[in-house]
């Protein structure tokens, strides 16, 4: 590893966002992977999902946490650990004194939020949770609002839908009775999506406004899967929010199902200004390209990932890509959210979606998820005493 | 007022069709208001185009924004499950929209202005009967979001469409 080498742990293995993270970071040349760990006491299953990934990149397999922690060679960790653990060993992490590179969202507990925020600046490192906000269409749209184009900032309305999942399942006729706290877990076959998803729009809201919310109102629905009204977790949500100064923003994330969407899924801005508004898309400009060949069809269900969640599992059952739609971008606008994470670092500047702003979002869902079981808009900051009931066995 | 007869047209007979299956939430989100006083107005008839394409009653509603700030938006839960985000601003000389329909197999997207004819521009085979019935059925609407805006709070519809 040279001097201009950042070492890099990763944290779980398959069936985690770290397929694609580590992959993202072994591509950037001033990264370099040292290795694989996890916490101790996970199931025989995680180790050794871990171990096989440790594996398929050719790095050591740490078993003990701690000690790939005290590490020299390690300056940075990669966290895809389950939901539930995830922010907690973000905060071990940064009290190791090691920046932290986290999945998002950063924990569904607004106690390990808080304590990942006060470790990473108690420790000085860098920190940054996954996002599309680096994405070229967003930061497009915070051009524009920026110049001023559109006058004053007035609403803001995203769309975050993925277009995965064999649809169609879900028992529909009656509104879904929500609970609070939420289950956050990932089954294999069920994630809360409006957690999972709604986390970028989330995300874009407080980048392109720069203003705290100040009121939640949130709805989730079982519309598409069966799979998740079974687990009694959401496949589709949507947030209404107040913001500062009169802003306001809505927000819809959720699993639509494979062949609900020509590409990836709907993801889209719509900027609402006092002298006009803006619609923008992640798919356009595009090129659209049909051609007498197969049409595309969904994979064949992998039991392991029926949802398509994660990128080994569907390249066991040759998933493949969409190819209607070829979105105009140029190389350089394919940056990933690693490398940004990285310039951070190297420039020694503040991510913009670093754990604090991921803690900020943790507690928007939140009060979201509070909103649609109550029946009423919700305050921010919500009541640290909360937590109690939300968090009991961690 | 615009007259969206040919988009309601269309939306509702690719419904019928039973491609996409049963339609389950509308995002609907229209840069068309001439002025601050349409908003409410359009707003709530775009809610009642919602309900058409969702076959259902909203039992809640909650709205944001401000007519005097040029935007407001619409959250609506229907009594079987479904529900809707809708929004208005001003058009700003540039009406433009952005449409999708859910459903529990596919979905129905548009983005557009083309169909944002305006009423009074129309030829006379603009379907009179049908924006008369939906100013009337809005009324209700407008008093329900207008009670929502100053709660600032969910406002309960009971089955007929009155405020509970």
């Amino acid at each position: 590893m040279s001097s201009q080498q950042l070492g890099v742990l990763l944290i779980s293995g398959r069936l985690t966002h770290q397929e694609n993270y580590a992959l993202n970071l072994r591509a950037d040349p001033r990264c370099q992977l040292v290795g694989l760990s996890d916490e101790a006491d996970v199931p025989p299953e995680r180790t050794q999902l871990n171990k096989q990934f440790a594996e398929d990149l050719d790095i050591p397999y740490l078993p003990d946490l701690d000690e790939a922690l005290a590490r020299d060679d390690v300056h940075l960790v990669s966290v895809c650990a389950d939901p539930e653990r995830r922010g907690r060993i973000a905060a071990r992490c940064a009290d190791a004194g090691k920046h932290v590179y986290v999945d998002k969202p950063m924990t569904p507990y607004l106690s390990h939020a808080d304590a990942a925020v006060a470790a990473v600046e108690r420790a000085g490192v860098r920190s940054q949770m996954f996002s599309s906000n680096h994405q070229a269409w967003v930061q497009l749209a915070r051009q524009v609002v920026e110049s001023g184009t559109l006058g004053e900032l007035t609403a803001i309305h995203v769309d975050n839908l993925f277009s995965k999942g064999p649809n169609g399942t879900a028992k529909l006729g009656a509104p879904r009775q929500a609970i609070y706290p939420p289950v956050i877990s990932n089954f294999v076959d069920a994630k809360a999506e409006l957690y999972a998803i709604g986390v970028y729009a989330l995300g874009f809201v407080c980048l392109l406004s720069g203003r705290a919310v100040e009121t939640v109102f949130g709805s989730t629905a079982n519309y598409f899967f069966a799979e998740h009204q079974n687990r009694n977790m959401e496949d589709f949500g949507f947030l209404s929010l107040t913001l500062e100064g009169g802003v306001t923003a809505t927000i819809t994330g959720g699993r639509i199902g494979w062949a609900s969407h020509p590409a990836g899924g709907a993801n889209q801005i719509h900027l609402i200004g006092t002298e006009g508004s803006m619609f923008l898309d992640a798919n356009r400009p595009r090129l659209e390209v049909y051609a007498n060949d197969q049409p595309w069809t969904p994979p064949e269900i992998n039991p392991r990932d029926p949802m398509g969640f994660w990128r080994t599992t569907q390249d066991e059952v040759n998933a493949q890509p969409k190819r209607t739609i070829a979105s105009l971008s140029s190389t350089l606008e394919r940056r990933t959210d690693a490398s940004y994470f990285m310039d951070c670092i190297f420039e020694e500047r503040e991510s913009e979606m670093n754990a604090r702003q991921a803690a900020y979002l943790t507690e928007i869902l939140l009060a979201g998820y509070k909103s649609a079981a109550e029946g009423r808009v919700v305050d921010l900051p919500l009541p640290r005493d909360d937590d109690q009931t939300q968090n009991p066995a961690t | 007022m615009y007259d969206w007869t040919v988009l309601d047209q269309t939306v509702s007979e690719t419904l019928a069709g039973g491609r996409v299956g049963a339609p389950l939430f509308v995002r609907w989100t229209a840069a068309a208001a001439q002025n601050n006083a349409e908003l409410k107005s359009l707003l709530a008839e775009m809610s009642a185009y919602a309900e058409t394409w969702l076959s259902g009653q909203p039992r809640r509603i909650y709205a944001t924004g401000s007519a005097d700030d040029g935007h407001l938006s619409l959250a609506l839960e229907y009594e079987n499950g479904q529900s809707a985000l809708l929004a208005i601003t001003l058009a700003h000389d540039n009406p433009s929209m952005n449409l999708a329909i859910l459903g529990a197999r596919g979905a129905i997207f548009h983005t557009d202005s083309e169909i944002l004819a305006r009423a009074e521009d129309l030829a006379s085979g603009s379907d009179q009967g049908i924006q008369q019935s939906t100013v009337l059925s809005t009324s209700k609407m407008v008093a329900a979001i207008d009670k929502s805006l100053f709660a600032k709070q969910p406002v309960s519809l009971s089955p007929e469409g009155d405020q509970a």
